[in-house]
């Protein structure tokens, strides 16, 4: 039943590698099938491994090295798309090392050339998406990532007790959200913890409205139960209400407090005690998942391509195609991301103050907001692709019979024709660009506290056991700690 | 001939890279834009506007029949922005002085003495300085006027552009009044097409 595949192997296509014409061809063609996808992936990759052993500080050579600096205190001279990722992978790394001004320096500078490109107008990207490769296009960033970089920045200044700052970086992240909001979704435009961040800066900054509208937007996103006891407490100072807000001071069970007077409100020994300081402790875990290249058989790339969630699908004719290239078999292969979870020690993370456990919310499940994301574009991706791997058979088709024509025989020409063919999808490169240094999850701890020394623990858990760090904070009164917390792995 | 076609190659590459150059040199080096921030001839055109309408003002016009002139603080210009331009505002606070202290119109209270006040206030309030508390502050340095402001911005972009207006708002507080003597706004837009 196989005699005539088997035929075709063992004879005519051993002469065919045997002819001078052909011999070098061969070799070239595997090589270029194995190794043509690297992209940002193969970059990327020492530094995600030191970062999953545990070594942020070996990640932070290799994220140098990629962008060829000494250290962490230069900067790259030439800004290109691949650098203003690279300089968001060093902030994370950064920001993880408790180095915040630096950290700030490299987002803030991979902001400003991922929005330089996100403004740009890719009309040759465009094409040779559809012509040679995903990566022929300028990055831009998704919605969670424009976002994620305001957040963490935020994040940032906080930790450096620098409202200012921290509200630029809010109002950073609102102009986003509106943009996204108009552009995209509502649902693109919402992120829980930057919206969090930012109620926190306006509270401490003493704007209690402000503050409500952003924690409001939080409560949009997801309940936070930390949350109840600040949404009470600017309450008494702010009108502001929506049925979240109303929901939340329904289960606190708020009563809008009589006007005060001289009469009604005597000095009581409460009034007397300095004021309590407010700790914000922000614990990530993990690693969001990866983009690797893979080659995809064509009939799994049609179940992919039928999910398209976004823009126009396949249309019917190149279905046709597909699905006749898909009949024929031989090296019918789409060059193509995909997700892979990043092995991570720890996901989870629980706080005490003093030998006292706190309530801890899941501020943000970045590693669910990267797959929402990728599920929602993947398709379109995937259509892309399917349309460049129906040119590249053309172009195959017109090489095998010009090959015949030139007298190379029937293998010949056929072997020329997965050659051509072979070299183009090695050129194909997979777009596996993202920001893979964020953490998986991060989680966000408050509590109203004395003013003075506290023993802050925080005990992180997973796959790789636990983990216990231990931090000593000074409270000043009516101030507040913001305490990142980072184990990347 | 592979020497010149070396030498052609060399020259090329040489010519590639970024230079060190000198606002003298490259006499447009301060005209065009390189961020949607504020830099110094944007600083320049909303400061210029701002001082000349404080320095026109009923205001200035009593302080220059005083003698000796009355001590003035300068606090600082609050950031209400969407860019990170506080180097940029302190560095017009350092504008404010000069031309208020050449100008012969007030005596100004030293920089150091109040950045002591301002720091020790922001640590007080978690880091946020509150510039309506500006009467209070005033009389602690000895000051009759306080000069202060705040920049704000409108910031919006579209798939392929973005468009940041700036307002700077100055006013002249009487510390013991607390009446606003003086108030001007000045204007520009920046972004990028």
């Amino acid at each position: 039943m196989n005699r005539p595949l088997l035929s075709f192997v063992n004879r005519p296509f051993i002469r065919a590698v045997n002819c001078p014409c052909i011999k070098g061809v061969f070799p070239v063609l595997i090589f270029l099938f194995l190794s043509g996808c690297g992209g940002y992936a193969a970059t990327a990759e020492p530094i995600r491994t030191a970062l999953s052993a545990g070594r942020p500080e070996k990640g932070l050579q290799k994220v140098n090295e990629a962008l060829d600096v000494e250290s962490e205190k230069e900067v790259p001279d030439d800004i290109e798309e691949e650098t203003a990722l690279l300089l968001c992978e060093r902030g994370t790394i950064l920001h993880g090392l408790e180095n915040f001004d630096f950290s700030s320096r490299d987002y803030e500078l991979a902001e400003k050339h991922l929005e330089l490109l996100d403004l740009q107008n890719d009309t040759a990207g465009d094409i040779g998406k559809w012509l040679f490769s995903d990566d022929a296009t300028v990055y831009k960033a998704p919605a969670y990532e424009k976002l994620l970089l305001n957040t963490m920045n935020m994040l940032n200044y906080l930790a450096r007790s620098d409202l200012e700052g921290a509200r630029v970086e809010a109002r950073r992240m609102t102009t986003i959200q509106k943009y996204l909001d108009n552009e995209e979704s509502e649902q693109a435009s919402l992120i829980g913890l930057g919206s969090y961040l930012a109620g926190f800066t306006f509270e401490m900054s003493g704007r209690a409205e402000d503050a409500m509208r952003y924690y409001d937007e939080a409560l949009k996103y997801d309940d936070y139960p930390t949350l109840y006891l600040a949404v009470k407490s600017l309450a008494d100072q702010t009108g502001y209400r929506t049925k979240r807000i109303d929901a939340v001071l329904k289960k606190m069970n708020w009563q809008q407090a009589p006007p005060a007077s001289a009469e009604t409100a005597p000095e009581s020994a409460e009034s007397e005690k300095p004021a309590k300081g407010t700790l914000l402790v922000i614990s990530e875990t993990g690693l969001v998942p990866h983009k690797e290249a893979m080659r995809i058989p064509i009939g799994a790339a049609l179940v992919i391509a039928a999910h398209v969630v976004h823009g126009p699908g396949l249309t019917g004719p190149n279905r046709s195609k597909a699905n006749r290239l898909a009949a024929k078999g031989l090296l019918k292969w789409i060059n193509f991301p995909v997700l892979k979870n990043t092995r991570h020690s720890f996901s989870n993370a629980t706080v005490g103050v003093d030998g006292e456990k706190i309530h801890t919310d899941l501020g943000l499940n970045v590693a669910q907001k990267v797959k929402q994301a990728w599920d929602s574009i993947k398709g379109t991706l995937m259509v892309a692709a399917i349309v460049r791997m129906i040119a590249r058979a053309l172009i195959a088709e017109g090489t095998e019979a010009a090959g015949k024509g030139a007298g190379a025989g029937g293998v010949g020409g056929l072997l020329m024709g997965l050659a051509v063919e072979g070299a183009l999808t090695a050129a194909d490169t997979p777009d596996t660009r993202s920001w893979v240094t964020l953490p998986a999850k991060i989680f966000v701890t408050r509590a109203e506290m004395v003013p003075g020394e506290h023993t802050v623990t925080i005990i992180l858990s997973g796959k790789g056991g636990t983990k216990t760090i231990t931090k000593k904070i000074n409270m000043p009164a009516g101030g507040f700690v913001v305490l990142p917390v980072s184990a990347l792995r | 001939m592979r020497i010149t076609i070396l030498m052609i190659i060399a020259l090329f590459l040489v010519s590639c890279g970024p230079t060190y150059v000198r606002g003298s040199e490259e006499p447009e080096l301060d005209e065009y834009a390189m961020s949607t921030g504020l830099d110094k001839k944007d600083l320049e055109k909303l400061l210029d506007e701002n001082m000349n309408s404080m320095m026109s003002s009923a205001v200035i016009a009593e302080w220059k029949k005083e003698s000796p002139p009355p001590i003035v603080a300068i606090f600082p210009i609050a950031n209400e922005t969407s860019e990170h331009i506080s180097n940029e505002l302190n560095a017009l606070l350092s504008d404010i002085e000069t031309r208020m202290i050449n100008g012969g119109v007030a005596q100004i209270v030293s920089r150091e003495k109040q950045d002591a006040l301002i720091q020790e206030v922001r640590k007080q309030q978690g880091g946020a300085f509150d510039s309506s508390q500006g009467a209070v502050y005033g009389r602690q340095l000895g000051a009759r006027f306080f000069i202060t402001g705040k920049v704000y911005d409108t910031s919006e972009r579209t798939e392929d552009e973005k468009r940041v207006q700036y307002y700077l708002f100055m006013q002249i507080i009487d510390v013991e009044t607390g009446l606003v003597r003086w108030q001007n706004k000045a204007e520009l837009t920046k972004g990028i097409l």
